[in-house]
């Protein structure tokens, strides 16, 4: 679409950024990367995202001392021009895993739950062209399809997660936070790292959502419910399954709904949810998608999007279907991407927006010993 | 060509749309609108004319003029009547026979005209002293411009030529055949009125004023089409209505360049920026009661001179599942039975493509009785299951078009025997199951709760669609379309 495109609503860009976090959240991770000594995912993913909530205020901040209009006038006015565009182009690297994670997951699953006979690059060609033309509609119709789908997405959420609590037992928590301080404070930096895309995004394009003032206050809203659905999920994974049981699962929230089937006409709550899950997978990532042809388009000074998301959506393709193939290159750039989100895009935002803070404020006192000597 | 006329042509070409400002003064319902700028009429036919030229002072010269631009050689529903006005001045009454009312004519304008000495103390100029003094019609005015007059001859109204004077006097004499306010037949209702809009904008407007009677209501009028000429009501409320709203309207009405408009709906999809869109963006209504009440809550209104529906403009898809029943019964039940007609179409909408997708990929979501019910019905039949929905829904879709277009008691009866014998008959003859045939039946009924006809016919290009999206990938089909027709919507 081209940039200079209507404006989200409030509860419109909460209800996007909230769907694009808690899906991050939930299926980016690897099981056997998060419970391998122990479960404290209940606590490390709410810590995550309030971690990227503090992150997402400081550039906040930092947009405001330096009265720029959004987060690349920041960065330009704090390292310059050539610097500001790397850290762009990483934020678009994150955005592009972001989208991808997910998706590589729900390409798994749909490959070996639904059509077994079928291959990665059929089920692919349904799932990118639908990113691909959210990518083309542009920013307020995905938000408004979010707020559109938000409450029925997390109301089928919950009702999978309630309908179990019959075979949820405490005992399976033990040992509590047993993965231990250190390894719950590593957790709680890499899911930070990859809450943070959604919320950058919005700061990219505060004009989108009605100014710097509301994009703070989308910010405000969704990290908290991120990190309550996200620790409610996790919660009850955790009293579902013992971490030992954990560490073998391949998607635990699948699992999880398969326990116990309704023996009614409806057997299998575990598909239905499978398909919920995609829905609001396939929505975070159109999100994702839009916002790095977005950054992309912007940095280049381009006036249109659209070029950008259709190379994107071919890009996304490709990986999407190499990560299952015999290209482990990919699959192990993912995974360092993921694990050292902290290290590549938080640390140099956090390092950007305090410089952005300090050079303000010199450059303002400089300005009113000026005023005071004149 | 000298290079200010090259740089304005070249300007034209490539300016913005009009800026809304010229749409800012409000007309009366009986004059034509104005433009603020250019000075100049806006409509369709005027632009294209390429005389505008004033009456002679010759009643003759004029009267040949007339017949000429007429052909009443060949064309005899002009009628032009010679008479002497109070016996004294030459002149002429010009209007169509049919469409102009002749006890008007016969009663108010030839018998007072040629009352004799009824100019004996007339002033000049003469044509101001008879409009004020002599005929005795309420809608009378003066005009000099030949192209208006015989638009307004054309419309029904009776113009009269004096010798010498110049500017021909003008009344209102239009008389149309149209029908009487009848009983609404598509949006029915048992606690409120029953009255229904008719053809006429007059009967139309006047309907809808006598719901809202305040002086905020206010009614523009424009013409749209270039031959048709056709009258068209932008009805709103002052101070209720978002004024960027009612300028969006006038502008893309301005912007309609067609020959014919008939009905609202022509005209909607002629103002819709999306006209090859399934979705409708303009709610019909033939209701004067709830078109009064979407204008009270800001809508704007279109009403269209010949169409008996009214066009509310917003619209949104929850406008588009309310009936008017639901203004009147009491809140919990009107809320209770507009959540049926939602679920209703909603499960319409959903129901083959989820079935197909079922039955062909997900075999595990249904409890082994309910599969081996299906299984059963289907033995025999030897068409895939997916062609068999598909056909059938098609053969729904014919029955329920032929049941609309017979006459009403025909219809039904052919809707009976679309309905029982053929499915009967199909299901006997192992064309189809009978499982199916419910579940198409079912839908047809989930279909038959959406209000709106424009939405019925949606609805079936989006079952049919997701119904293919579930032959191909089951319920990521499903959940791919979902997505498409909701960010689509959205």
């Amino acid at each position: 679409m081209n940039l200079s495109e209507g404006k989200s609503g409030q509860q419109a860009i909460i209800s996007m950024t909230c769907v694009a976090m808690v899906t991050t959240g939930l299926f980016s991770f690897y099981s056997g990367e998060l419970y391998p000594l122990g479960n404290s995912t209940y606590v490390s993913f709410p810590v995550g995202a309030i971690i990227a909530g503090l992150v997402f205020l400081l550039a906040v901040a930092a947009i405001k001392s330096c009265n720029a209009h959004n987060l690349m006038d920041m960065f330009e006015f704090s390292i310059g021009k050539f610097l500001a565009r790397i850290i762009s182009a990483i934020l678009i690297v994150y955005c592009i895993t972001c989208a991808i994670l997910p998706l590589n997951r729900f390409l798994n699953i749909m490959y070996n739950s639904f059509f077994i006979n079928s291959n990665y690059f059929s089920i692919a060609l349904f799932i990118i062209p639908v990113l691909a033309y959210f990518s083309l509609l542009g920013l307020e119709p995905i938000c408004r399809t979010a707020r559109a789908l938000v409450w029925f997405l997390l109301a089928m959420h919950f009702f999978s997660l309630i309908s179990e609590v019959g075979e949820l037992d405490v005992y399976h928590i033990a040992p509590i936070m047993g993965d231990g301080l250190e390894n719950t404070a590593l957790v709680s930096l890499k899911a930070s790292g990859l809450f943070l895309p959604a919320l950058l995004f919005i700061l990219w394009n505060p004009k989108s959502v009605h100014g710097l003032k509301f994009a703070k206050r989308a910010g405000y809203f969704s990290v908290p419910i991120t990190a309550i659905v996200c620790g409610l999920t996790f919660l009850a994974l955790a009293m579902m399954f013992t971490y030992i049981d954990l560490t073998n699962l391949y998607t635990p929230l699948y699992r999880y709904s398969m326990v116990r089937a309704l023996e009614n006409l409806i057997l299998r709550m575990d598909k239905i949810m499978s398909f919920i899950w995609i829905m609001a997978v396939l929505l975070a990532s159109s999100y994702y998608m839009y916002a790095s042809s977005n950054i992309y388009a912007k940095m280049f000074k381009q006036n249109d999007s659209r070029p950008a998301s259709i190379g994107l959506s071919i890009i996304m393709l490709y990986i999407a279907i190499s990560s299952h193939l015999t290209l482990t290159i990919v699959k192990q750039v993912l995974d360092l991407l993921r694990n050292y989100s902290f290290l590549i895009l938080s640390v140099p935002i956090i390092i950007v927006s305090g410089i952005a803070i300090v050079r303000a404020s010199i450059i303002n006192r400089r300005q009113q010993n000026e005023v005071g000597v004149g | 060509m000298s290079i200010k006329q090259v740089f304005n042509s070249f300007s034209n070409v490539f300016k913005f749309d009009d800026s809304d400002r010229r749409f800012e003064l409000y007309e009366t319902e009986y004059g034509d609108p104005y433009e603020k700028e250019r000075g100049e009429r806006s409509t369709q036919l005027e632009s294209n004319v390429k005389e505008d030229l004033p009456i002679n002072k010759d009643l003759h010269s004029n009267l040949t003029m007339i017949r000429q631009d007429f052909r009443t050689d060949i064309n005899p529903d002009l009628l032009i009547r010679e008479f002497m006005l109070g016996g004294e001045v030459p002149a002429a009454i010009v209007f169509i026979n049919g469409i102009s009312n002749a006890m008007v004519i016969n009663d108010f304008l030839l018998r007072d005209g040629m009352k004799e000495g009824a100019i004996k103390n007339a002033t000049k100029p003469l044509y101001e002293y008879v409009l004020k003094s002599v005929f005795t019609v309420c809608d009378a005015k003066t005009e000099n411009k030949f192209v208006k007059l015989k638009r307004k001859i054309l419309a029904g109204q009776a113009i009269i030529f004096i010798e010498g004077e110049e500017r021909a006097l003008v009344f209102d004499s239009r008389l149309y055949p149209t029908r009487s306010v009848d009983v609404s037949e598509n949006e029915k209702t048992v606690l409120g009125p029953k009255e229904a809009f008719v053809e006429s904008l007059r009967t139309n407007v006047s309907m809808i004023r006598k719901s809202i009677q305040t002086d905020n209501l206010v009614c523009e009028m424009r013409t749209a089409g270039k031959e048709s000429n056709t009258k068209i009501g932008i009805l709103y409320c002052e101070g209720v209505a978002n004024n960027a709203l009612v300028n969006e309207v006038k502008r893309r009405l301005s912007k309609i360049n067609i020959k014919k408009v008939f009905a609202i709906s022509t005209l909607i999809q002629m103002m819709e920026s999306t006209p090859n869109s399934p979705f409708t963006s303009a709610l019909l209504t033939e209701k004067p009661d709830r078109c009064a009440s979407f204008l009270l809550e800001g809508h704007v209104a279109l009403v269209c001179d010949g169409s008996p529906l009214i066009a509310i403009v917003p619209t949104t898809l929850y406008m588009m599942f309310s009936m008017p029943e639901d203004f009147y019964a009491r809140s919990p039940a009107a809320s209770f039975v507009r959540a049926v007609r939602i679920i209703a179409a909603i499960t319409s909408i959903y129901l083959p493509g989820l079935f197909i997708a079922i039955v062909m990929y997900h075999h595990g979501f249904l409890s082994p009785e309910l599969l081996n019910t299906i299984i059963a019905s289907r033995v025999m039949v030897f068409v895939p299951i997916s062609v068999e929905l598909v056909m059938l829904m098609l053969v729904f879709q014919l029955i329920r078009e032929a049941g609309m277009r017979v006459p009403g008691s025909i219809g039904q009866a052919l809707g009976i025997i679309g309905g029982l014998v053929l499915g009967q008959a199909a299901v006997a003859a192992n064309l189809a199951s009978a499982v199916v045939l419910i579940l198409v039946a079912f839908v047809g009924l989930g279909n038959f709760c959406i209000p709106d006809y424009t939405l019925q016919l949606t609805s079936f290009y989006i079952r049919i669609g997701f119904v293919f999206a579930a032959i191909m990938a089951g319920f990521l089909g499903i959940v791919a379309g979902t997505l498409i027709v909701t960010g689509y919507m959205c």
